[in-house]
């Protein structure tokens, strides 16, 4: 029986009762019309579904029209425990509208040291930390933190969130057929990326599966995120049932013992 | 009307002097730490010291970026930095990071704060929680409306800073690491490798794929986005030349002086939009304020950046009494070409090279055909330092 601190992405209702099964019990559903790089659900379907600990991510950057829209879709979210979101707009939103649910901030990229995580933690219940760390700020951030974070734990992380179509620019550009999601390789470093498009623009991800098995241990963490967008279910499910030992050629450990520079004499030290 | 800011970027003390010279309102410049350009020459401390003393002596202001996302290691001495830079006179400091916005908070710092564009601000909420941490100023995400500009105005109050010209992120400015992946650069911390300005290959296509976007361009915006309540225009580019930023800020500057003036007209718009568009080496299109780009808005095939050899020197000093001007070459020229000037203080003046050009030491020469060599010759009309000598292209009569 894996920790009962994991939240997943559903990227599929019906691969819920698989995962409740090995023990998950905390379930993220990406909100339609206010997210990107997800599969997303209306709140009607979100709430029908039978489950506890449901939460729900909005991880668009709003413009205005979207926080007005969002005042009123979130004035009803009975059956909600929480919220992760992306757009400090949701959280003034859920002040503004006196919501009893959790929030948990997930700016992706950001969370990168303690100072700023105990900002946010000081007004919500939860904050991602970054995917683009190594372990030991990792560590860092958990001791100091004043309240339990999220931690990424498997699935491909999120690279680039653009507003902008760009598979279907592509597409119309060349008269290619119209795919939502794509493979993109860089011919210069060979790395290789996955895009995926809806109406609110464009997010790309790794083309590894991020798979930081050396975390689950640490302390202080409200849940481990395990994001099982675009990967196959039997492979989320290995994960799940032998989290500690299985780390296959799909995977790596992102920037956990791999600091990243900024300055280009840091390179030739 | 709000007073209206001309932002100008600078790299180094010579480009914050050209753009301040040229009409620019205020400067922003990066410290040799914490800034978005890592690589970049940037400001030393005696450096931010002499351009705010610089730029307060022609009242005109500086603003330092502070605006990487910090991880622990990088917060060693900011503290410290941002007492300087407020002792130093420095008029506000630009921020992504909430750690610095506490730190100014706590410090109680004289310096204004303003919110980045690597924020991703894009709505009213978003910008009043900036507002109440004590933010006077949010620089919007490249993504915003028309819509959303005024709306945010009209709900907040907050001044707006907006860009105007350079070069676009295809990510929304701060949600991106594709550099970290590609190259170990982290993108956030300034080492930003542009690696969606790379070529890639779509995978089970034959296709390359790229999406790079065209730069911004706003000539033909800025009437409305003084309307709808936008307090500063903003040009990108710290890492670019003098020149770029001498025909930038003097085209926005005469643009921006012509809407309040009420004298804009159409001709002159394109005229200037012409301008821009020669010396910048990249399309440019208005992006997200008419609505959201499509494939138009960028490129998909690889291309070169090949600059054109338009700057042809830049006047070093006058004579008055002889008529000589004596310039610092930049690209090839000859008796007979014809050019223009441009400066701060001037219209752009057609001219017509004379026979007789000299060197340095008064030898009369052939051709300018030495980088950065000096050449001397006769003019008809006042020129002073500062002032540039480019191809002769267009002229406002071409476009009436």
């Amino acid at each position: 029986m894996i920790s009962n601190n994991i939240l997943i992405y559903v990227d599929d209702l019906k691969h819920i009762n698989d995962y409740r099964k090995v023990g998950v019990s905390a379930f993220l559903f990406a909100l339609d019309g206010y997210s990107v790089g997800y599969n997303t659900y209306s709140l009607e379907e979100i709430k029908k579904e039978e489950v506890s600990n449901k939460y729900i991510m909005i991880n668009r950057m709003l413009d205005c029209n979207d926080v007005d829209r969002l005042k009123e879709i979130l004035k009803d979210v009975k059956g909600i425990k929480g919220i992760v979101y992306e757009d400090i707009a949701v959280y003034r939103i859920a002040l503004e509208l006196k919501l009893d649910v959790e929030l948990i901030f997930f700016q992706n990229h950001f969370g990168t040291n303690v100072h700023s995580v105990n900002f946010w933690l000081n007004r919500v219940n939860s904050m991602f930390i970054s995917n683009e760390i190594t372990t030991d700020e990792i560590d860092l951030i958990t001791k100091e933190a004043i309240k339990p974070v999220c931690i990424n734990l498997y699935g491909y992380n999120q690279v680039m969130y653009s507003r902008r179509l760009l598979l279907s620019n592509w597409s119309e550009e060349f008269n290619i057929p119209y795919k939502s999601t794509n493979v993109l390789e860089d011919k210069a470093t060979h790395v290789k990326f996955r895009a995926i498009e809806n109406d609110y623009g464009t997010v790309m991800y790794s083309d590894k599966i991020f798979n930081g098995k050396d975390l689950i241990g640490l302390g202080n963490v409200k849940f481990f995120y395990v994001n099982s967008m675009m990967i196959e279910h039997n492979i989320v499910m290995d994960f799940l049932n032998d989290i500690v030992e299985h780390v296959s050629e799909l995977e790596d450990d992102g920037f956990l013992n791999r600091e990243t520079i900024y300055k280009l004499k840091e390179r030739n030290k | 009307m709000e007073k209206l800011e001309l932002l100008a970027p600078s790299g180094d003390l010579e480009r914050l002097k050209i753009a301040c010279l040229y009409g620019a309102d205020a400067i922003y410049i990066g410290g040799q730490n914490y800034s978005l350009r890592a690589n970049a020459l940037n400001f030393s401390i005696n450096d931010i010291r002499e351009a705010v003393n610089f730029a307060h002596s022609l009242n005109k202001k500086v603003y330092v970026t502070v605006n990487i996302v910090f991880h622990d290691k990088d917060l060693d001495g900011v503290e410290e930095y941002l007492k300087v830079l407020d002792e130093i006179g420095v008029d506000a400091i630009i921020v992504s990071d909430v750690v610095i916005m506490e730190l100014w908070k706590k410090l109680n710092l004289k310096l204004e704060l303003h919110v980045s564009t690597q924020a991703s601000s894009l709505n009213y909420e978003t910008v009043r929680f900036y507002q109440e941490l004590g933010a006077t100023r949010v620089v919007l995400a490249r993504e915003a409306s028309k819509e959303d500009i005024k709306r945010i105005k009209d709900e907040t109050g907050i001044e707006i800073e907006c860009f105007v010209h350079g070069a676009m992120c295809t990510s929304i400015s701060g949600r991106c690491v594709l550099s970290n992946y590609a190259t170990n650069r982290d993108s956030n911390r300034g080492g930003c490798a542009q690696v969606c300005r790379f070529v890639f290959d779509a995978l089970n296509t034959n296709q390359i794929f790229s999406m790079t976007p065209k730069d911004l361009n706003m000539v033909s915006n800025i009437n409305e986005m003084i309307n709808i309540g936008v307090n500063s225009f903003k040009v990108e580019g710290r890492m670019r030349s003098v020149y770029y930023i001498a025909t930038v800020i003097d085209v926005y500057r005469r643009l921006i002086d012509k809407v309040v003036n009420n004298t804009l007209t159409d001709a002159y718009t394109k005229y200037s939009l012409s301008i821009l568009n020669r010396c910048a080496n990249r399309d440019s299109t208005d992006q997200f304020f008419n609505g959201l780009p499509g494939k138009n808005e960028q490129y998909f095939l690889g291309r070169d950046e090949v600059s054109n050899k338009d700057f042809l020197g830049i006047v070093q000093s006058y004579d008055e009494e002889t008529g000589f001007v004596t310039l610092e070459q930049r690209n090839y020229f000859k008796p007979g070409d014809v050019v223009e000037f441009f400066g701060p203080d001037m219209e752009a003046k057609t001219f017509k090279i004379p026979e007789f050009i000299y060197d340095e030491d008064g030898n009369l020469i052939e051709v300018a055909n030495h980088p950065k060599m000096i050449v001397k010759f006769k003019i008809d009309f006042k020129l002073s330092q500062f002032d540039m000598m480019r191809i002769k292209v267009f002229d406002i009569s071409d476009f009436l």
